[in-house]
């Protein structure tokens, strides 16, 4: 596997900017940052660090070594009790979080000292079915870019805190909300709406990065006349979900933006929504100028299990079968790891990394074949994984240095699904049925899970062959995403409340901390007057570490 | 094609058999009657009670309720609350909401005979026979700081357990399917060996309530073995109790709902 050219080039840049790069004032993020965000690795300048969507840093100041003696440096907490789901962005020096629901925060990076706060309460109206969670902001020129759970994109003076423009996106009244980190490609910030259990409608689209004027929307569920309409019997197709809620991928070479899309709705009755529900459960190949669908791949057809594909996409280029290729990887809710040639959507490599009963293997096309039976039913259908998935929103990673694709997983989970009659009801809840599952979301202070329940697990995974390369057990499930580093660290946390370090390499545990409240995020790493940080929240707090 | 090997069939069965047995009038399963008792215990008993029926005109185990009478009609009630009523709107997914009502609608409209003589009991009696050395309740059992730590804390017990409850822990204890109080062994690398009761684990540590009482911590890499008990710690007291202090014993358990409020 060869590394790619701008990993590599930023790989030999890392040592000479880790010694060289300092705090300096706020610059401009221009269109030209972004692309090359991973030439100036002390920013973590997007939701995944890149583009790509790999959150990998090429920062190697903390290494296999030294990583043992990490040390606290400073802790913000936030004003929330809610889940802290943010990852945080870099720039220059100033550190900007979300403090959830939607206050935005900015601070000193290297002292955690508060600049300011951007305060916004959601309207009364807003309604959102797993928390009052954002998962943080984006950043272009000298503005921040944040959705509410209200559906409104503002923009904010990244210097003084201040709101520049406030569109709104969708109609909180009917479950449209923003929760992920906007996406910002050239002169437009890309959205898209979360509420795949309300009915909604799911739309992406694209917004001016100086007046908020919409430039394209795409639909992620198809209108009457529509090609692909013809995948959802009636009128179906009018609240067929296909939400948003993680933060998509771009590549400039092909002009491209990946985003995954949520589940059908009502989710587990698929009884009025006969047919394939395109593009829900899916990832969508839009032109980034247009928004002009180039392609998709449709991981769950006809999806009666909740299984959102909102999984970031990672973008890299790998030998495959003697031939370099730009591929698309990809752990689905679904069980299934996926390599997809990103150029076209041609499926290369699928294969389960975890217990799946739905399906047993895939057709030529990568289309699953479906287990006869396996469908939620009025008594009860067991199926694996669990409605919560193999693995959900949390940021996976990709490594160019081992070639390594890293999962954070719930393994062996399962769900007894059971279906009920549901019609649609404006803004209400639109789910078709129940389920009980051997995880919830969310957790408790104490685990004693029964060993039949499944549990978590960090799975380092070959692209070229969807094999396992190795497998870091956790006794609990985990919401937590990963990072990666050119030296080789592999950082992750979980619901036991531990930040720990692995060797990338073979999964071996190298350090750990206990931070007294669960991570639901992806940690990130920067760098600051010479000395790479890294971050993660748990519980309400952010905690930023560095060496002693 | 690729096809891969799906789940042990056998495990399949098993499962279903546990856990996927429909509540024959609401279409429940086993699984989620037991998911919603845990969330009943977690969300409504400190208002509703144990059986359901503290709170005036209301009785969820006689299928009463003030402003509902569908499913749906309880999920609102769950979700939205009742606005100048005292209940508050309890934000929470539908398959939790859910599961609640699946338990509401199995609470038995009668408890069994033991615990209706329970209702008749003699409550000081049975907190003299609680007491005794003849049943040795006290020696792992604590209630408001006296009594034993072996076991579990029964101060609030009745918070958490209904009368039948009481009554099936007392006259068949078994490992049980919560997943509190689960009986485990854990042999140390010098060959101890350890039972007790799991209080907590997780990847790199183990904490159980030791045969001494004592919450103790292990660290994972000091224990050669960690595992579930098939059987309880406690003894069964099935046969041991004449009719009469049982149902003093329970209706004495079933009083105990935290320290009194200042």
């Amino acid at each position: 596997m060869n590394l790619t050219r701008f990993a590599f080039i930023a790989a030999l840049a890392a040592p000479l900017c880790a010694t060289l790069c300092v705090t300096s004032a706020f610059a401009q993020v221009t269109p030209e940052r972004l692309l090359r965000s991973n030439f100036e690795p002390q920013n973590w300048l997007t939701y995944s660090g890149d583009y790509a969507g790999r959150r990998h840093s090429a920062l190697n100041q903390i290494n296999l070594q030294n990583v043992s003696n990490l040390e606290l440096k400073w802790v913000f907490q936030a004003h929330s009790f809610e889940k802290f789901e943010a990852t945080p962005i870099v720039v220059d020096g100033v550190l900007y979080t979300v403090q959830a629901p939607n206050d935005v925060v900015a601070m000193d990076a290297a002292t955690g000292r508060i600049f300011w706060t951007f305060n916004y309460t959601p309207s009364k109206a807003a309604r959102v079915c797993c928390g009052r969670v954002n998962r943080g902001v984006a950043v272009a020129d000298n503005l921040i870019f944040m959705g509410t759970l209200d559906a409104h994109l503002i923009a904010i003076d990244a210097k003084s805190g201040k709101s520049v423009w406030n569109t709104t996106v969708g109609k909180p009244e009917l479950g449209y909300a923003l929760t992920h980190a906007p996406l910002v490609v050239k002169d437009k910030v890309i959205v898209g709406v979360a509420g795949g259990e309300y009915g909604i409608r799911g739309y992406i689209a694209a917004y001016d990065i100086h007046t908020g004027k919409e430039a394209w929307k795409f639909y992620t569920i198809p209108a009457a006349g529509e090609p692909g309409v013809e995948t959802w019997a009636g009128d179906s197709w009018k609240h067929g979900g296909g939400s948003i809620w993680v933060t998509g991928a771009y590549d400039p070479a092909l002009n491209l933006t990946y985003w995954g899309v949520g589940n059908p709705g009502p989710d587990w009755n698929g009884d009025t929504r006969k047919g394939d529900n395109l593009y829900s459960d899916s990832v969508v190949a839009l032109d980034a100028d247009t928004g002009k669908l180039k392609w998709y791949y449709q991981f769950s057809p006809h999806d009666e299990f909740d299984y959102d594909s909102v999984q970031v996409p990672v973008l890299a280029d790998i030998e495959l079968q003697g031939q370099p290729r730009k591929v698309m990887l990809w752990a689905n809710r679904n069980g299934m790891y996926y390599t997809l040639d990103r150029v076209t959507g041609k499926f290369l490599v699928g294969k389960p990394f975890t217990q799946v009963n739905w399906a047993n293997g895939f057709d030529e096309a990568g289309r699953p074949m479906r287990v006869a039976g396996k469908v939620p039913s009025r008594e009860g259908t067991l199926i694996y994984p669990s409605n919560q998935g193999a693995t959900n929103w949390y940021s996976p990673s990709f490594s160019p240095k081992t070639g390594l694709f890293y999962i954070p997983a719930w393994d062996d989970t399962f769900s007894i699904y059971v279906k009920a009659d549901e019609e649609y009801k404006e803004g209400q809840r639109y789910s078709g049925g129940t389920h009980n599952s051997s995880f919830a979301m969310g957790g408790t202070p104490t685990n004693t899970r029964r060993p039949e329940d499944g549990h978590g697990a960090i799975i380092a995974i070959d692209p070229t062959t969807g094999e396992k390369k190795w497998k870091f057990n956790l006794t609990d499930v985990t919401d937590a995403g990963i990072l990666t580093t050119d030296s080789d660290l592999l950082f992750s946390g979980s619901r036991e409340q531990y930040f720990y370090a692995l060797d990338a390499r073979n999964g071996s545990l190298l350090w750990k901390t206990s931070l007294g409240g669960p991570i639901v995020n992806g940690p990130m790493t920067y760098s600051v007057n010479g000395k790479q940080m890294v971050a993660v929240n748990a519980g309400n707090s952010l905690y930023v570490f560095g060496l002693k | 094609m690729i096809r891969w090997q799906i789940m042990n069939p056998v495990l399949v069965l098993a499962l279903l058999l546990s856990a996927g047995i429909a509540n024959a009038q609401h279409g429940y399963t086993q699984t989620e009657i037991e998911e919603g008792g845990r969330q009943y215990r977690l969300n409504c008993i400190n208002c509703h009670g144990p059986d359901g029926n503290l709170v005036g005109g209301i009785d969820f185990g006689h299928g009463k309720f003030r402003n509902a009478v569908s499913d749906d009609d309880l999920i609102n009630v769950i979700n939205l609350g009742v606005p100048g009523a005292g209940m508050p709107a309890f934000e929470m997914p539908n398959a939790r909401a859910t599961a609640i009502i699946a338990y509401l609608r199995s609470l038995p409209a009668e408890a069994p005979v033991a615990s209706q003589i329970a209702k008749s009991g003699d409550r000081a009696r049975g907190k003299v026979i609680f007491e005794s050395a003849n049943t040795g309740c006290t020696q792992c059992h604590r209630v408001r700081g006296t009594g034993g730590t072996a076991g579990p804390d029964l101060s609030e017990i009745a918070l958490s357990k209904r009368l039948v409850e009481i009554e099936m822990a007392i006259m068949r204890p078994g490992p049980g399917k919560a997943l509190e109080n689960r009986p485990v062994r854990l042999v140390r690398k010098d060959g101890t060996t350890i039972n007790g009761l799991l209080l907590n684990e997780d990847t790199f540590t183990v904490q159980i309530i030791a045969p001494d009482g004592k919450p103790t911590s292990f660290q994972r890499s000091d224990l050669t073995e960690f595992s579930f008990l098939a059987t309880s710690l406690m003894p069964s007291y099935q046969g041991r109790l004449p009719p009469q202090d049982l149902a003093d014993l329970i209706a004495y358990l079933s009083s105990l709902k935290g320290a009194p409020v200042q």
